[in-house]
């Protein structure tokens, strides 16, 4: 017979391992170690959506005592989105519908989205011309892009740099990544 | 190229609560800050959640309090944790629970549910056969009631019989046991029922006062048979009607009786007019309390040969023995009347002894 786990390599295993755990062995440690993982992001994305530190203390109790129950029914395959997605719909007041909602849904978030990416640069075969595609974006993303990626700068150092805020650079760096990725997607679909 | 772009779309971990809180406070060297800022590119977990500990100090002191202690009273509220992990298939794809476990859990309530009805079935199966069985217990009880039925409805001296072979009740008292069939007027003015129950309500009364109201009511019947007819009967008022409420009503209904059943008898006494006149005379003197002289008015008249006068006489005759205190005597002509009489006079004997002898009225 096989031992469990000891705890200290739950942190070696995967948000879908430690589902996988749960729902089919209901090893609790499993949830305890999401939870080390998650909880401090789900309750602020609590606060950041309620605006109440209380309520969100006690949504995030809520969110994880339900997560016990419906782990089991599904088939998850990015836990952290999922999580993510389910976060923000119960702080939009939504119940048990929810549910329902992420099924129908699953597997199709944005985090598979950078991986789908990242995939299809790795096997491509002919180089795709950065230099091109990144002339297609806004210019201020595009510099963004360039001193964040290209300088190894940190989000205070662009800013100072552009004469802008922290907050304004990774707002911009994250629709420039979104549009670059949009444009990667439609130069694989012409090139298959 | 694609190298760098690659790059750009690189995946990283999540930031714990030791980064996010170096991050705000400024303690990450450039390099960590970078990766940091690198991941918060790209996870819009961390991004919401990073916007929020950096808004204020009390978001940030809420992190530092958040711990797992819910889920360990969660998990020790409900059942106790199982190592199921050692005993866990090594399936690589999890799916949802399995049909064919639901189909079990519902199958067992059904079956209990089918078992059930199986035995109740059976058990009453069982009884049904068994009444079969038992044969003609129900059946002929039941054939039995029907004809009691059906019987109930015959004239007396039919239900009489079917009375005595079945020995479920006694004939009712006021149904004569060797009364031949009456004409239907008659069997119609001797059912006292109302006035029964009327008794029944006087019977807890003392037996003087009841004695007084029949004696009343008693002479007035002789006084008005002079008369016969309904017409009569309809206005005669009782002259006391206080008193002989309980036997009033049954007397004016022997009243009505005896004029159906002296017309036959009219043609063939001839000497009607001088009893009549005794009777008036004999209730004349009831009335005015010489019970003596009545007395003997009234067992002259015990020996006419008509057998109405004879009972009217009778039943008088009790009743002023009753009231010279002669209790015996009375009883003896009551009895005799109440075993030998017939029609309402019989039925007034009956219950002039019930009330002597402080019985219920039926």
């Amino acid at each position: 017979m096989k031992q469990q786990l000891p705890i200290s390599d739950y942190a070696r295993l995967s948000d879908e391992d430690l589902v996988h755990r749960y729902a089919q062995r209901n090893d609790r440690n499993a949830v305890t170690v999401l939870f080390d993982r998650y909880g401090h992001l789900v309750l602020g994305l609590c606060i950041k959506e309620l605006g109440g530190a209380t309520r969100a203390q006690e949504l995030t109790r809520a969110v994880f005592i339900d997560m016990l129950d419906e782990l089991p029914k599904f088939r998850i395959d990015h836990f952290k989105s999922w999580l993510y997605r389910y976060v923000k719909q119960r702080c939009a007041g939504r119940g048990s519908d929810i549910f329902d909602a992420l099924r129908s849904r699953d597997g199709e978030y944005w985090v598979n989205d950078d991986h789908q990416v990242r995939m299809m640069l790795e096997q491509a075969i002919e180089p795709v011309d950065a230099g091109g595609v990144l002339k297609t974006l806004p210019q201020d993303e595009r510099t963004a892009l360039g001193h964040f990626y290209g300088e190894q700068q940190t989000h205070e150092t662009v800013a100072r740099r552009m004469n802008s805020t922290p907050a304004r650079i990774k707002k911009l760096l994250q629709k420039g990544r979104i549009n670059l990725r949009n444009k990667l997607e439609i130069i694989a679909e012409v090139r298959k | 190229m694609n190298g760098e772009l690659k790059h750009i779309f690189d995946a990283s971990a999540c930031l714990t609560r030791r980064q996010i809180r170096e991050y705000i406070g400024g303690n990450l060297s450039v390099e960590e800050r970078h990766a940091a800022d690198h991941h918060l590119n790209s996870c819009m977990f961390c991004s919401d959640a990073m916007d929020a500990y950096q808004a204020g100090a009390k978001s940030l002191a809420g992190m530092e309090a958040l711990n797992n202690g819910f889920l360990k009273e969660y998990f020790a509220r409900h059942s106790p944790q199982v190592h199921l992990n050692s005993m866990a298939l090594s399936a690589v794809v999890p799916v949802r629970k399995s049909r064919s476990n639901r189909k079990s859990v519902l199958l067992r309530p059904s079956g209990i549910v089918a078992a059930v009805l199986l035995l109740a079935g059976a058990v009453w199966y069982m009884e049904f056969d068994g009444d079969q069985f038992k044969g003609g217990g129900r059946d002929a009880a039941a054939v039995t009631s029907a004809s009691a039925a059906v019987q109930a409805e015959r004239p007396p001296v039919v239900k009489l019989q079917q009375e005595t072979i079945i020995a479920d009740k006694p004939a009712p008292s006021t149904m004569p046991v060797t009364e031949p069939l009456k004409p239907a007027a008659t069997v119609v003015a001797a059912v006292p029922e109302p006035p029964a129950k009327k008794t029944e309500d006087r019977s807890e009364k003392p037996l003087t006062q009841k004695t007084k109201a029949a004696e009343n009511t008693a002479a007035k019947s002789v006084a008005s048979s002079r008369s016969p007819g309904v017409s009569h009967h309809a206005d005669q008022k009782p002259a006391n009607p206080e008193s002989g409420a309980g036997l009033l009503n049954l007397s004016t209904e022997e009243r009505i009786a005896p004029a159906d059943e002296k017309n036959p008898q009219t043609d063939q006494d001839a000497t009607m007019p001088a009893k009549e006149e005794a009777k008036d005379d004999a209730g004349s003197l009831f009335q005015a309390g010489k019970y003596n002289a009545a007395l003997g008015s009234y067992k002259k008249l015990m020996n006419s040969g008509d057998k109405r006068t004879r009972q009217d006489a009778t039943l008088m005759a009790a009743r002023c023995y009753m009231n010279l205190g002669q209790k015996d005597n009375a009883l003896q002509l009551l009895e005799s009347l109440a075993a030998t009489g017939s029609g309402p006079q019989k039925r007034t004997a009956k219950r002039m002894l019930r009330l002597m002898n402080n019985e219920p009225e039926e």
